[in-house]
């Protein structure tokens, strides 16, 4: 075990100067001689390593933090970008999976528009807001969305309505994968809980008459799977 | 919360944008011209490209008016 650390700790020093670790991520840069310390002298700094390496994390959320306060409006923009339309597709593609959604009903919808596609959005925009806007108003207006016409690409991003009553009263119906049981062991929540959003969210979308309805349609069944007491008064 | 994520991958790429709502103005005609489910409901617009310029100063009000900590 210990050869093999210590032959371990020569290949890592040997590929370390070739490591240039980005200089946002510092934090980096000062932890991988901690742990080449570690593979050196194990018993000895082992605690000194935790402790060290707990000390050089109490920060690690600032590169984070100032990556939310460099992130800016900017106008007008240019009709070219500095990243190929390959990482636009990928950027999106990961925030989207990695965005939260309550209960992971994942009802966000992205539409990235490009070039050609997104100049035909912002006609649309122009077309409908001409129809809208005073005759005296729209110059400014026109002047606006040529602006934003003239950028490389739009990212629009859509809600779909995720209809929580499919958990509640029909989950074999097609809408949702998941039955009630396995949201609430997922989740941690109790039925009640769910109820309460599926109203808070429906509340102005969904008539007291339907949602009464859904919730008749398929009372509740105990299963050993429930997390918390179903409380169908809730 | 999508937004704010795309935004502040792009701005680290060196790509501009700025968020626009002219939803639900545009809502039909975006869903008919390209063939998008009817009942996807349009959120933000967040417009790229290449930017023209840096962002200039950026006025905050007093931190204090707006955060409460209780029991620290």
């Amino acid at each position: 075990m210990a050869s093999s650390s210590l032959l371990l700790a020569k290949r890592l020093s040997l590929l370390l100067p070739s490591i240039k670790p980005l200089p946002s991520f510092r934090t980096h840069s000062t932890r991988l001689p901690h742990q080449l310390q570690l593979f050196s002298k194990p018993v000895q700094t082992q605690t000194r390593f935790f402790t060290q390496s707990y000390k050089s994390s109490a920060n690690m959320s600032q590169p984070f933090l100032d990556s939310l306060k460099d992130r800016r409006s900017h106008y007008p923009l240019k009709k070219e970008s500095p990243i190929d339309d390959k990482k636009i597709q990928d950027i999106v593609t990961q925030a989207l999976l990695h965005t939260p959604s309550s209960f992971n009903s994942q009802s966000t919808r992205v539409v990235v528009l490009l070039k050609a596609e997104h100049e035909k959005l912002w006609e649309i925009t122009k077309t409908t807001l001409k129809a809208i806007v005073p005759a005296d108003a729209y110059g400014a207006t026109e002047q606006k969305l040529d602006m934003f016409k003239g950028a490389y690409g739009t990212v629009s991003v859509i809600l779909s309505p995720f209809d929580f009553t499919q958990i509640w009263c029909c989950p074999a119906s097609g809408q949702s994968s998941q039955t009630r049981e396995e949201l609430v062991t997922q989740h941690n929540v109790t039925l009640s809980e769910i109820t309460l959003t599926i109203q808070n969210r429906f509340s102005s979308s969904m008539t007291a008459q339907s949602l009464t309805s859904s919730k008749k349609a398929t009372p509740p069944t105990p299963t050993s799977s429930q997390v918390g007491p179903p409380n169908l008064t809730a | 919360m999508t937004q704010l994520a795309v935004w502040t991958a792009f701005e680290l790429e060196g790509l501009g944008a700025n968020l626009q709502h002219y939803n639900p103005l545009i809502d039909q005609q975006v869903t008919e011209t390209w063939d998008l489910p009817k009942n996807w409901e349009l959120n933000a617009q967040l417009v790229f490209g290449a930017k023209v310029a840096e962002a200039g100063d950026k006025s905050f009000m007093d931190i204090k008016e707006r955060f409460k900590v209780f029991g620290a």
